[in-house]
């Protein structure tokens, strides 16, 4: 299979199940609610070693948050039920509530669990807090700070997601590996349900889950990188490559994975210098989903 | 199913009509619902000596729609404590509609008199007309008025509207009399026209938004600074979901408020109200 003449490996990403939650972030204007959602979602890329796997799933207009300002949708991921619970109560009562202007209202599907973290969160308001609802679905805790008043739903859902989506591709150089990843990260915050985790959504040090040294549970993976190509025999850096991407994707279902992975493709693909593209995954051992690529329906 | 009660003629006297909520018709023959009492004064009648009753009954509450035509000013307490199922009334209807409603829906096509949704808890009034004095007030004596669910209502309200108000929404598209939201203590209200004289007089908690024009607020109430509101966008927004036809122009998220809080007199001063600054600027000091 080739698109624009890039070859697309007949293989499939691997990707694992993860508890996830969904909120809505808006602020006084577009940029400040990309900012606040950015700073929310931040040391969060994968969890080898960070608490969380977060990212900007959505940007919504104005007349598709719940108080009529624009807005960013986030998306946390956790291993574990309690994580979310944790995560949010951080990362909220942090990076939100500190941002002036910004609030935050929950919007996970299919919820399996709730946590009453704004009302956790609301308790900063020290007694002039007021609960308001329910009302459209949602009861608002408001309480007064310096930029006005923060706005927070009562409670947060937890869902479970699906984690470990991800496209690994072959470029020329820095450039072309750039220019197609960063315009790749754009096409997926296109599509509804999914988002990417790593630093501006790219992955510059793919892993494999084992090193040798003990205290480490994961380490580079040479077989991906271009600088190792001379010496590791069953390299899988093509001869004219220097400069390997991988995109990592997470999303709410296993739908909107391959929807993102299908965009992704389809974009990098129109740029010069991109040699072909592939995914990763352990086999099919360890992941719950298979997402092939010749299945994405390109 | 629906079931269509046409009032025969205006009673002389008016009569107290509790009984006519989908829970009291459910799972009843027409021949049943007909003998439902309804009272007349110190008199004992049945539903059928005032209304002619036709349609289709249902089993269940949620499947129970009733229909009511006529002009039904002397008629009181429809639909009270209703608890799920719908009621229509096409015209103009007497005091009490709705009164200790529990949950359900009921449409007005026309006016209602006072104290609808007086003490309600739950359920959904929408009326297209005007409505009296003491829109979902609390009664004489009773520590707490409106407790729970939404009411809108696309005409004008009387005086001391949401007395003893503890949770709920009420919105106004026109203008509300005085002393509204007496004695409030929570909940939220949205008034798209004036809001009338000494509002929210011993209110201790709850919210009231004015969109339109307020000559007056209660000395009681302090001035509390003119800003956006995160939240207010929120409300607008519901309220236009809902009902869109309330707002007569678009409220931009930037629009500025002022805030004023008291009761000052009140042990508790929680009670606050955001009018828009651009028609009120005359109480921002």
């Amino acid at each position: 299979m080739e698109i624009n003449g890039v070859p697309i490996d007949d293989t499939f990403a691997e990707a694992f199940s993860m508890h996830m939650n969904r909120t809505i972030i808006t602020a006084y204007d577009e940029d400040w609610a990309r900012t606040t959602a950015l700073e929310t979602t931040g040391f969060a890329t994968s969890v080898i070693m960070t608490p969380s796997e977060a990212g900007i799933e959505y940007i919504l207009k104005p007349d598709e948050t719940p108080d009529g300002r624009p807005g960013v949708r986030v998306i946390f991921a956790t291993g574990s039920k309690d994580g979310i619970r944790e995560q949010l109560l951080a990362r909220l009562g942090q990076c939100v509530l500190t941002s002036p202007t910004a609030c935050a209202y929950d919007d996970t599907p299919d919820v399996a669990e709730t946590y009453p973290v704004g009302k956790m969160i609301a308790m900063f308001g020290d007694g002039h807090q007021v609960k308001k609802g329910p009302i459209d679905g949602r009861t608002l805790w408001l309480l007064p700070r310096m930029s006005g008043t923060f706005v927070i739903q009562e409670s947060f859902g937890r869902t479970k997601g699906v984690a470990g989506g991800n496209i690994i591709y072959f470029c020329k150089d820095v450039e072309s590996g750039m220019a197609s990843g960063k315009a790749g990260v754009k096409a997926i915050e296109k599509v509804e349900g999914a988002y990417t985790p790593f630093p501006g959504g790219l992955v510059g040090s793919g892993s494999k889950p084992s090193s040798r040294y003990k205290v480490l549970h994961a380490s580079t993976n040479e077989r991906y990188c271009p600088t190792m190509k001379g010496i590791v025999p069953d390299t899988f850096v093509p001869k004219d490559c220097d400069f390997v991407v991988e995109i990592v994707i997470n999303g709410l279902t296993e739908k909107a994975v391959a929807e993102a992975t299908k965009a992704a493709i389809l974009e990098v693909c129109k740029h010069p210098g991109v040699i072909r593209i592939s995914a990763g995954n352990f086999g099919g051992a360890l992941g719950k989903y298979k997402i092939h690529l010749h299945e994405l329906g390109l | 199913m629906t079931v269509l009660l046409s009032l025969k003629q205006v009673p002389n006297i008016p009569i107290e009509a509790d009984s006519i909520t989908p829970t009291a018709f459910a799972g009843k023959t027409l021949a049943q619902i007909g003998k439902l009492v309804v009272m007349q004064g110190r008199n004992s009648c049945e539903l059928r000596e005032f209304f002619e009753i036709t349609g289709e009954s249902a089993d269940s509450v949620e499947e129970t729609e009733i229909v009511i035509r006529g002009d039904l000013r002397k008629v009181k307490q429809i639909g009270k404590g209703m608890n799920g199922g719908r009621i229509r009334i096409e015209g103009d209807v007497g005091m009490h509609l709705g009164a200790e409603m529990i949950a359900g829906r009921i449409t007005v096509t026309g006016s209602v008199d006072a104290y609808a949704g007086a003490e309600m808890s739950g359920g959904n009034i929408q009326i297209e007309g005007n409505a009296g004095d003491y829109l979902c007030a609390g009664y004489r004596g009773s520590p707490d008025g409106m407790k729970g669910g939404r009411v809108f209502i696309a005409g004008n309200v009387g005086n001391e509207m949401a007395l003893h108000m503890r949770k709920g929404f009420i919105a106004v598209k026109g203008n509300v009399g005085a002393m509204a939201a007496t004695r409030m203590k929570g909940g939220s209200i949205i008034v798209c026209g004036e809001l009338g004289p000494r509002a929210c007089i011993e209110a201790t908690k709850g919210m009231l938004f004015a969109l339109g024009k307020v000559s007056s607020l209660p000395p009681t109430f302090k001035y509390s600074g003119s800003s956006e509101r995160e939240f207010t966008g929120y409300y607008i927004r519901y309220l236009k979901s809902r009902r869109p036809d309330f707002l007569q122009s678009d409220i931009s998220p930037s629009e500025k408020w002022a805030k004023f809080i008291g009761d000052f007199a009140e042990a508790e001063s929680k009670m606050e109200i955001y009018t828009r600054l651009v028609l009120n600027s005359h109480l921002a000091s």
